[in-house]
């Protein structure tokens, strides 16, 4: 007999986090020294507790007893029983490590990135918070508890994203990351209500996640409405996770402090969505048709944003565009019924991107820029070959090895992953596969232009004025002191090992098709990414000033690129043109029908009744004597007429 | 002594009188201590409230007109008591915001105790005669206080006010007069209709039809039923800082209060009849007022029509006729009570300072006055539903419960809660993030403990409870349980 699990290191491992967010707020915010590193000591005991569960969660795993869970009745009324608790399986094992330890690298390297900010504690809270929030996603063991801290984490983004709120583009991206993602919560919710709606009326009203597994075939859901549950689930998933259409908000949401970016875009909130599709995957089980829709919409997001990723100058759009392409991968891979490798590609793409993110924050702390073009030109000034390389040789190297990882190298991390989901796709539909294959070559192009226009430059081009003027401000560039470098170093290890670690044998093996690793697959997919780095490299070496200008024939496609597919302009005319009336409309009605027209107007009228009954107040006896006579007749007459019948 | 909830304040008002006028901080010491007391006493009921009885307790009773079947009776059971508690933390703290008035502050004070009395005897009284004198006699200090102390077109915004709850609360005088003398009892005592109508099964189906809507229209008035909503805004924006407070936080509850208590209770088969049209009002309520939020310039308008969408969540929760629901809708009435009042006591702080409330007039408080800013994002948060706050729970308690009834309406409403976050992020980002503007160097932030308590103590009782929302559900829930068919 083997023993259970101890429950009690996650809820410490899920608290921790939240109690050190409100101690600093409390307390601390006169104190960001302190604050800083009471924060980061607590995301490195999560991670520490994570640790120390793993012996026996491995046990548990050998012997087939997880899924477990411990729950306290949070909210009890009558037939309804909301819980909150800890659902501990591989799946969650698998997440916590990843918040938890990509967290904490992330809190250590913030310690320097941001320690010149004057809301340095509130930032430090906003963090903790913010894995808070991620590890409650994780932890939850039923569909309204993931509900709440889903919301959490759309607050938590809300305050970081919008972190440095006397700044307008960054107030207003936290706002449109919480609007948008709400349009998904929305939806979310819908799912959530028709599920429960059904499960009630077959007899077991339930939230939580593992009952309503077992309770799914029993209560006979209506393939129709399983589809739209499933959907509404799904929207949610889309906002947090930035599918199209609701990716618009990602972008943006750059606008945060770097390290908040590699946050959101490694370890939590995006991953969220995807987390939660291998979470729930049982309901999708239950409907090909939703299944399809998310396959496609993950392979639609993976294609388009590669290729607006492509004409991005920003180091940190174009890291953001490459997030949304691979999230669509993971979404696309569990679309296609593996959540094994949605999940296997949520990881290393965690380190790797967590890496180039935390890099590029690196760049840009030591060269004051996001502009690739200005990045490249400030280091290139002494004309030594590789300039960067020698001033900041760790962020550089550490920041190809996540290149290559990403563009899926052998035998890098991301080679692993990507060839799980790109076999996955290859058994799926013909042209999601082919989606997937472009957007191999167009991943390795962005990224080799990316390091092409940065670290090997030719400084044959000539730089625009404005940009000479910015190289020449730029002062001294180095690195910036072990807590910045060492989180890259041990990214980089992973982004390099990551795929050997036993990752796959950590989730359940609900839909374990084995797959024959087919060598021609490897082969083309390597030569589709290596096809794509040195055209790359070879065009941005030599043509640095861009191509558009040489080549009129792409330079429609580039507009449409550089427009990025015209969504956030749809999206501002519709809340201009549609939002905005609407909301004017309601306004009018109010202002013109209900208070002008029947408000008023009554009281229009009841003047207008007195003022006319005023002038039978004659004041002339002889009137109202006649009007008494008048009135004493027909009352007279009245009741004779009714005292006949 | 449950009598004496609306006697302290009362007692208080009378006092007050007695002190002569440059008696400042006397006067204001005779209001903190009168609402300090009563919220510790509603305090003490709540500790000592026994969960699990869905009757009424601590019930007293003083015969008055034995031949009227009249008498001063009192007790609470879980949804007044729930009420009672809202109001203790929206009248302290409005005591706190009530004495910063600087003109004719003895007549305001004075005002202030009677209005906070009378809604502390609206939620207390078991009687039918009594419960409609006190809630006359809430209306009393109201015109008064708008018309005198209030700000831009108050003397219309009075006016409407008065008229409006006036004449819904003659439409469902005559239906109580209509209900009183159906029933040939010839008592005004709740407790005994109730327990008279347990027995017999209940009123005539009929009849019940009939009666309803005079009920909840005339009640609906007060809860702003779209499209009977309108006095709303305009009256909160003419009020000064306190009457907001406590009408749009208390106030606006006894609409459904009323309904839940009279409608609900006695006529459970009329209110079935009507849910629907009820459920659609609510509907259109919500979105409605929330389109039209977004269109506001002036905060507290925007406030304004966002209590009429969010009343629209109560009066579904009602319509839905399901313990789940309407426990939520109570708790709603609650978490959106204080929630309206926190809102309007920030707004009325910086109004106070530089007599503007535009959404775009201000930017920059972040910076500026942190303290109040971090409470007007809270504020907002909590409006709009975010988990951690009570205002979220209540919410999808309603969902949950009005979706095997009137699952169109809930999809809408729903739909309500993103609209609340489009107005609510938007004057967040206008008025407390962006640069500073240079329009307000002098603002001062809320510094004294006497001015940071209003805020601590309505954001502290949304938090507490929306983190344990037990503590009050356990309390709300077996009444529900019990009033319904």
């Amino acid at each position: 007999m083997v023993e259970g699990i101890n429950f009690s290191f996650f809820w410490l491992t899920l608290w921790i986090p939240f109690l050190i967010a409100v101690f600093i707020l409390f307390f601390l915010i006169k104190f960001p020294r302190l604050a800083s590193a009471l924060a980061t000591l607590g995301m490195f005991i999560s991670f520490g507790l994570t640790l120390l569960a793993l012996p026996q969660f491995y046990r548990l795993h050998h012997h087939h007893l997880l899924p477990l869970e411990s729950s306290l009745t949070w909210i009890s009324l009558g037939s309804i029983q909301i819980e909150f608790g800890i659902l501990i399986n591989g799946l969650t094992i698998l997440m916590l490590l990843i918040v938890t330890g990509v967290g904490s690298l992330i809190f250590l390297y913030s310690m320097t990135y941001m320690e010149k900010d004057e809301g340095y504690a509130r930032y430090f809270a906003s963090l903790s918070l913010f894995a808070f929030s991620m590890i409650g996603i994780v932890v939850s063991n039923n569909f309204i508890q993931v509900f709440i801290f889903w919301e959490l984490v759309g607050l938590s983004s809300y305050l970081l994203i919008g972190f440095w709120y006397q700044k307008p583009e960054a107030s207003t991206a936290g706002k449109k990351a919480f609007l948008t993602t709400r349009v998904g919560d929305v939806g979310m919710m819908l799912g959530i209500l028709t599920l429960f709606g059904f499960l009630l009326q077959s007899g077991l009203g339930t939230f939580n996640f593992l009952q309503t597994e077992q309770n799914l075939n029993d209560a006979a859901i209506p393939a129709g409405w399983m589809t739209l549950i499933a959907l509404g689930i799904f929207l949610g998933v889309v906002g947090k996770s930035a599918q199209v259409p609701l990716h618009v908000w990602l972008p943006d949401a750059m606008e945060g402090p770097t390290p908040v970016s590699a946050l959101i875009h490694a370890a939590t909130m995006v991953a969220a969505g995807v987390f939660l599709l291998a979470r729930v995957g049982f309901l999708f089980m239950h409907s090909p048709q939703a299944l399809t829709i998310v396959a496609w919409t993950g392979a639609v997001t993976a294609f388009l944003a590669a290729t607006v990723a492509l004409t991005q100058n920003d180091i940190k759009k174009i890291l953001a565009y490459s997030t949304l392409s691979q999230l669509g991968y993971m979404v696309m891979a569990l679309g296609l019924r593996s959540s094994e490798a949605g999940m296997f590609h949520l990881t290393t793409h965690a380190f790797f991107k967590a890496l180039l993110f935390l890099g590029a924050g690196s760049l840009i702390h030591a060269i004051h820029t996001q502009d690739i073009w200005v990045m490249g030109a400030a280091s290139r000034g002494e004309r030594t070959l590789l300039p960067l390389f020698r001033k900041m040789p760790i962020t550089s190297l550490t920041f190809i090895i996540a290149t290559l990882a990403l563009m899926g190298i052998p035998p890098l991390s991301g080679y692993h992953s990507k060839e799980e989901i790109l076999t996955v796709a290859h058994h799926g539909p013909t042209p999601i596969f082919w989606f997937a294959m472009v957007t191999v070559f167009l991943t390795a192009f962005y990224m080799g232009r990316l390091v092409t226009v940065v670290f090997f430059g030719s400084d044959k081009g000539r730089l625009p004025p404005a940009l000479e003027h910015a190289v020449s401000h730029s002062p001294s560039i180095h690195e910036s002191g072990w807590r910045m470098t060492f989180p890259l170093v041990i990214l980089a290890i992973f982004s390099v090992i990551g795929g050997y670690l036993p990752i796959r044998e950590m989730l359940p093996d609900r839909s374990h098709f084995e797959m024959a690793h087919g060598h021609a697959l490897e082969l083309i997919s390597l030569a589709f990414a290596l096809s794509g780095f040195f055209i790359a490299f070879f065009l941005y070496r030599f043509f640095p000033s861009g191509i558009s200008p040489r080549f009129a024939a792409v330079r429609a496609p580039l507009f449409v690129l550089e427009k990025k597919y015209f969504f956030d302009a749809i999206y501002d005319f519709f809340i201009k043109n549609v939002q905005d009336n609407v909301a004017r409309l309601s306004d009018a009605v109010e202002r013109w029908v209900i208070v002008r027209g029947a408000v008023n107007g009554t009281a229009f009228f009841t003047r207008f009744l007195g003022d006319r009954l005023r002038k039978l107040q004659t004041g002339m006896v002889q009137f109202y004597a006649l009007l008494f006579a008048g009135g004493f007749t027909l009352i007279l007459f009245i009741w004779i007429l009714g005292g006949r019948a | 002594m449950i009598f004496s909830l609306p006697w302290i304040p009362l007692l208080g008002a009378i006092t007050i009188l007695c002190i002569p006028k440059n008696r400042i901080a006397l006067l204001k010491s005779v209001v903190l201590a009168s609402c300090g007391l009563s919220f510790l006493i509603t305090l003490s009921y709540l500790f000592r409230f026994e969960i699990g009885n869905s009757g009424f307790q601590f019930v007293e009773r003083l015969v008055w007109l034995p031949a009227l079947g009249i008498q001063y009776q009192a007790g609470l059971d879980g949804i007044n008591m729930t009420l009672c508690l809202l109001h203790a933390f929206v009248s302290l703290a409005g005591a706190f915001v009530a004495c910063n008035t600087a003109v004719r502050t003895k007549e305001y004070l004075f005002f202030y105790l009677v209005l906070v009395g009378s809604i502390y005897g609206v939620f207390t009284i078991l009687d039918l005669f009594f419960l409609y004198l006190y809630y006359e006699m809430t209306l009393i200090p109201l015109y008064p206080m708008i018309i005198i102390w209030g700000s831009k077109n108050k003397e219309y915004g009075a006016m409407k006010l008065t008229l409006f709850i006036t004449a819904g609360a003659v439409v469902a005088l005559f239906g109580i007069l209509l209900f009183y003398h159906n029933l040939g009892l010839e008592t005004f005592d709740l407790i005994q209709i109730r327990e008279v109508l347990r027995q017999a099964g209940g009123l005539n189906h009929a009849f019940q039809k009939f009666l309803t809507p005079f009920l909840l229209l005339g009640f609906g008035v007060i809860a702003s039923l779209w499209p009977l909503h309108s006095w709303s805004p305009i009256g909160y924006a003419a009020a000064p800082t306190s009457v907001s407070m406590l009408h749009a936080g208390v106030l606006k509850k006894m609409g459904p209060y009323f309904v839940i208590r009279l409608a609900v209770t006695f006529l459970p088969v009329g209110t079935l009849y009507w849910a629907p049209w009820l459920a659609g009002l609510a509907a259109i309520g919500i979105l409605y007022a929330g389109m039209a939020a977004i269109w506001q310039k002036d905060l507290k308008f925007m406030v304004g029509f966002s209590s009429v969408s969010h009343m629209g969540y109560v009066l579904l929760g009602i319509a839905a006729m399901n313990p789940i629901a309407l426990s939520g809708a109570v708790f709603l009435m609650f978490s959106h009570g204080i929630m309206a009042a926190c809102t309007f006591a920030l707004i009325g702080f910086l109004y106070e300072q530089t007599h503007v409330r535009g959404v775009d007039d201000f930017g920059g408080l972040g910076k500026k006055v942190p303290f109040v800013a971090t409470c007007f994002v809270m504020a907002a948060l909590a409006s709009l539903g975010l988990p951690g706050f009570s205002n979220f729970v209540s919410e999808l308690l309603v969902f949950i419960g009005s979706w095997p009834r009137f699952p169109g309406v809930v999809v809408l409403a729903v739909f309500g809660i993103l609209v609340t976050a489009i107005y609510l992020l938007r004057a967040v980002q206008q008025v407390c993030y962006g640069p500073v503007n240079p329009r307000w160097t002098e603002l001062q932030d809320a510094a004294q403990f006497s001015q940071k308590l209003p805020f601590v103590l309505l954001l502290g009782a949304l938090l507490v409870f929306g983190f344990w929302p037990h503590g009050l559900l356990r309390v709300i829930q077996p009444t529900v349980g019990a009033i319904l068919p």
